[in-house]
């Protein structure tokens, strides 16, 4: 055959080939080699804590002897998935993270996590924790996670764009709005809301929802009250006026802009959990050019009332190095611990002694303490998961069309789904 | 007038299609602290290669970038190899019912990628191949095999029979009629399938994220997912340097196929 | 040109190719299966077996833990769930979208370009989105259609700034829009495949058609374009099943909202797996989209293998 040498360099690709695979084939991924006795594997969504858990790992081996080896699935779905197939397998972690309130009750119902009701009497004997936190930890009574951290939703504000329009910080709503057509008028996007595709619909909802009752929030997401109650459709008419009166972005804004937005003054305020923090210190913006404020109740008679955001940490049911890991829970919450772990996460911490050294979030965490405003779990946690994904949608469609009358059809249609979705929960 | 027209045609496309590409470069110039919130037209700064370091740094790209090289390099000529010679089986092999064959192949750019996800998981913990390299190789080749198979599949069956007839006749071996006469003649589709899965393999994020968590196995776009989370954003001048970086090796095959072509044209006619 | 199918070979007499080691002697069957084996083996093992365990969980009411046979209920519900009209017609628009701008585009820019010294460079600015990642396009897009972004700005700028929109906020636009961008992503791929469908036209057919005075547009039509058949099926072909699969667009850039506005059956399927846990009912959706899928491809890829 004329074509010889063509086939021998085709074999020798082929033996080349083979032996790279062969070569790569031994490789197992280091974070899931057997690791020494004394590390206990975590898994989480949140690639960028690495460094906190580093931190906190370190102050959990002095007083445990135990170690953390963290791995990340950096995309939410995913995650889910992962820990849910994974919990019955060999490929589960000791410790991973979740979410709290329902979503936390829907694992617990699975199984697959561990009680920890000695975890969180230590921590409360200690004065580690809130022991009001704990219910939305708790399944049929009883705790199954622990508290990650704790994230609060103040109003993040611009200080260029406030001097720039010449305004200071709302104590009453009625100033809030007033502060927001100020800014408008001065050519300034008074406040970031986005939440066309995502689910930071929830969060303006939410924050009138409370800002009219946090009793009816509480009830609402509970399926104790009606989301046709006139509480709702008073919130939703002023979330359309707001929108009528141009004090909002547009609904496919980007999150990510929006430190850009604040050093230039092109922006005002935005609602965001403390976390945010980080992104705004990564574009190089400090406390001389960001504030956070308590967003104050629609109505000045009712009482404060503030989203709280906690993922949750949970021990694995099938954990290969559960005595360990029990014992990491028991010590997660102490001061030492959160202190380390708030400082390099930049986010408050379940521990109301442990608050990020010399952050913005430290000074808001101070003024939570003096108004101590109500506490209310973060919509995404606070009713069942398959209700809030539905309602999240429909929020976010709102957002889109927001109109008095569009906001009734999506009233109606969070109703609906209600009354479904609690009958399944329940069943 | 004809030859004009066509001209224009082609150069504005051209020029639509650079838009967006335009973008992604000027925009991954921008510092950290001098992005807008708002795309640029032009380069605001020139912070590339500390987005570049930053993106690095962050997400670990570069071990991953060198498993996405073994991954698709691998994965890719394992996946051609394989359809090639399936291809050489259901056109030029005397298979019973090779409409049968060609199904349960092609079938594999059918079903839908998402839904492969838990049943691989739950088979890749028990089986040990979660987090090892092999276990992503061996996924990677097979997902890669059905596309290409089709492409070779097709083009093989424009080799005019007399070839193999010619070579039957001779009593050549079947690995010898396929070695020597059918491998040569379909090696331009059988590279052109090798770039696109190459191609495929690695933007892979999907399969990456969800049957590999260590860095040393994890493939780079899987990687620089690490940059984008919920709860800290580096911007998107530094997703885009970083992306652009990462995609470099899949723009440099594609401009080498170019070459390729070229060249073969040249000898073609 | 001889172009042998499946389909034609079935109704071939065997005798007519039983020469020298086509025979069916115990070794060509040997042989048939050791070079089948390979492709047949790895998907059946990692594709196949995987929709299989697929198909058995949507006769099931899951959540990931429990399991309880439901028989058809979650066939019931998808089909008579409000968004699912919508959904079809999404994937509709998809297939329609696709088969119109990348698959023809694809094949004007290769034939534009084969023969053009320069063609190169405008091949190139074709080809290089495909190289690029989904993470970058998604980023790319969004800075330009997002209401704050490039395309309304460059209106804006031009003195067109009524044109503005929100382009990926209202159905059906957003769908088209993504069209649009997945559009821009996939042509490359249509012309590198008819590039090299125009590489294997012997250059002798060509000289004699042109021989026969056909230029242009006749040498493209009554020439080229049959020449092309064997990779217009490829591309049709594959275009047809990605179309019908489209998702990483749409979750990027829409997430198929607002509400469930822009969802594709792939969407669906995705959403209630991953994000309501509810394993059964996205399993069911994966099951209806690959039979669709499946007919689809096998309606067309019968007649187109057989045609020849």
């Amino acid at each position: 055959m004329t074509d010889r040498p063509l086939s021998r360099r085709t074999l020798l690709g082929l033996a080349g080939a083979g032996g790279l695979a062969w070569a790569t084939g031994c490789a197992r991924g280091t974070y899931t080699r057997p690791a020494p006795g004394n590390v206990l594997t975590l898994n989480n969504d949140v690639a960028t804590w690495t460094d906190a858990y580093a931190a906190a790992s370190d102050a959990l081996e002095r007083r445990t002897g135990s170690r953390l080896a963290v791995r990340a699935v950096p995309n939410q779905s995913t995650y889910q998935q992962i820990v849910r197939m994974s919990a019955q397998t060999d490929a589960t972690t000791d410790l991973f993270k979740w979410w709290n309130g329902y979503r936390l009750q829907d694992i617990a119902r699975g199984g697959i996590i561990t009680d920890l009701s000695t975890a969180w009497d230590h921590a409360q004997e200690q004065g580690w924790v809130n022991p009001e936190m704990r219910e939305s930890f708790s399944f049929d009574g009883r705790p199954y996670a622990l508290p990650l951290y704790k994230t609060y939703y103040p109003m993040f504000f611009s200080r260029r764009a406030f001097a720039a329009a010449g305004v200071t910080v709302p104590t009453t709503f009625a100033e809030l709005l007033e502060v927001a057509g100020t800014l408008r008028d001065a050519g300034i996007t008074p406040i970031g809301a986005p939440g066309a595709t995502t689910w930071e619909s929830i969060i303006w909802f939410t924050q009138l929802l409370i800002g009219h009752s946090p009793d009816y929030y509480e009830d609402v997401t509970a399926g104790r009250a009606s989301y046709l109650d006139d509480t709702a459709t008073a919130a939703m008419e002023l979330w359309a006026r707001m929108y009528a009166d141009g004090l909002f972005s547009e609904p496919d804004a980007d999150q990510s802009g929006f430190p850009g937005m604040f050093a230039d003054g092109t922006l005002g305020m935005v609602i965001a959990g403390t976390f945010t923090i980080n992104s705004y210190i990564q574009a190089g913006l400090g406390a001389a050019d960001v504030g956070m404020f308590l967003v104050p109740p629609v109505d000045p008679v009712v009482e404060h009332a503030v989203v709280v955001e906690s993922a949750a940490l949970c021990v694995s049911a099938d954990a290969h190095k559960h005595e360990q890991a029990m014992a990491v829970a028991d010590d997660w919450l102490a001061t030492d611990v959160q202190q380390a772990w708030a400082d390099q996460l930049g986010d408050a911490s379940a521990n109301p002694a442990a608050l990020p050294t010399g952050s913005v979030v430290a000074d808001f965490a101070h003024d939570v303490a003096r108004v101590r405003p109500r506490e209310v779990t973060r919509y995404w946690e606070a009713s069942p998961p398959v209700l809030v994904e539905g309602n999240v949608q429909d929020l976010s469609a709102f957002m889109v069309t927001p109109t008095v009358d569009n906001g009734i059809t999506v009233l109606r249609n969070l109703q609906d789904r209600a009354d479904a979705e609690w009958e399944a929960w329940r069943a | 007038m004809g030859r004009t027209v066509r001209g224009v045609v082609l150069v504005v496309t051209a020029l639509l299609w650079l838009v967006p590409s335009w973008l992604l470069v000027v925009n991954s110039f921008t510092a950290a602290a001098d992005y807008t919130g708002t795309p640029s037209w032009w380069p605001a700064s020139w912070a590339f290669a500390g987005n570049v370091a930053e993106a690095f740094d962050r997400a670990n790209v570069g071990a991953g970038m060198l498993n996405s090289l073994v991954y698709a390099v691998v994965g890719a000529l394992i996946a051609v190899v394989v359809a090639a010679l399936a291809s050489f089986a259901v056109v030029v092999m005397p298979v019973k019912r090779p409409a049968l064959w060609f199904w349960a192949i092609y079938v594999g750019t059918i079903l839908p990628l998402q839904m492969f996800l838990a049943p691989l998981f739950s088979g890749y913990a028990t089986t040990s191949l979660y987090d090892t390299q092999y276990g992503m190789l061996l996924i990677y080749a097979a997902l890669a095999v059905p596309f290409a198979f089709f492409v070779v599949r097709n083009y093989m069956t424009t080799v005019p029979r007399e070839m193999h007839e010619a070579a039957a006749l001779d009593g050549a071996s079947w690995l010898r009629m396929f070695v020597s006469i059918h491998l040569p003649l379909v090696r331009s589709a059988m590279l052109a399938a090798f770039l696109f899965q190459f191609t495929w393999i690695w933007n892979d994020m999907l399969f990456g994220i969800t049957l590999s968590t260590s860095p040393n196995v994890r493939p780079a776009m899987a990687a620089l997912a690490d940059l984008t989370s919920n709860y800290s954003n580096v911007g998107p001048p530094v997703v885009l340097a970083g992306a652009l970086v990462a995609s470099l090796p899949t723009v440099v095959l594609f401009f080498a196929f170019q070459r390729f072509f070229t060249r073969s044209l040249k000898l073609t006619s | 040109m001889t172009v042998l199918t499946p389909a034609a070979e079935v109704e071939r007499p065997a005798s007519v190719r039983a020469t020298g080691p086509a025979r069916r002697s115990p070794r060509s069957v040997l042989a048939i299966a050791l070079f089948l084996a390979p492709a047949v083996g790895l998907v059946a093992l990692l594709m196949i077996a995987p929709f299989v365990d697929t198909a058995y969980r949507s006769f099931f009411a899951d959540n990931g833990f429990t399991r309880t046979f439901v028989g058809l209920d979650n066939y019931v519900t998808l089909f008579t769930s409000a968004g699912f009209g919508q959904t079809l017609l999404n994937t509709l628009m998809w297939v329609a979208g696709t088969l119109a701008l990348p698959v023809l585009i694809g094949l004007l820019i290769a034939a534009g370009t084969h023969e053009l010294r320069w063609g190169a460079v405008a091949r190139f600015a074709l080809v290089l989105p495909y190289a690029l990642s989904g993470a970058a396009t998604a980023v790319v897009w969004m800075f330009v259609l997002r209401d704050d972004g490039a395309l309304n700005a460059a209106l804006a700028a031009v003195g067109l700034g009524g044109l503005e929109q929100g382009w990926l906020l209202e159905w059906p636009l957003n769908t088209v829009v993504m069209i649009v961008a997945s559009t821009w992503q996939g042509t490359g791929v249509a012309v590198i495949l008819f590039l090299i469908g125009l590489q294997a036209i012997p250059p002798s057919t060509i000289e004699a058609a042109k021989l026969d005075g056909a230029t242009g547009f006749r040498l493209f039509w009554h020439i080229t374009l049959p020449q092309l058949r064997p990779i217009t099926v490829v591309v049709v072909g594959i275009s047809v099943v990605n179309s019908l699969k489209t998702f990483d667009i749409v979750w990027l850039l829409s997430k198929g909202g607002p509400g469930t506005a822009s969802e594709t059956l792939a969407l669906t399927m995705y959403r209630e797996t991953f994000t309501l846990a509810r394993y059964g009912a996205g399993a069911a959706v994966a099951v209806v989209l690959t039979v669709v899928v499946v007919a689809v491809s096998w309606i067309y890829l019968r007649r187109q293998l057989r045609a020849n």
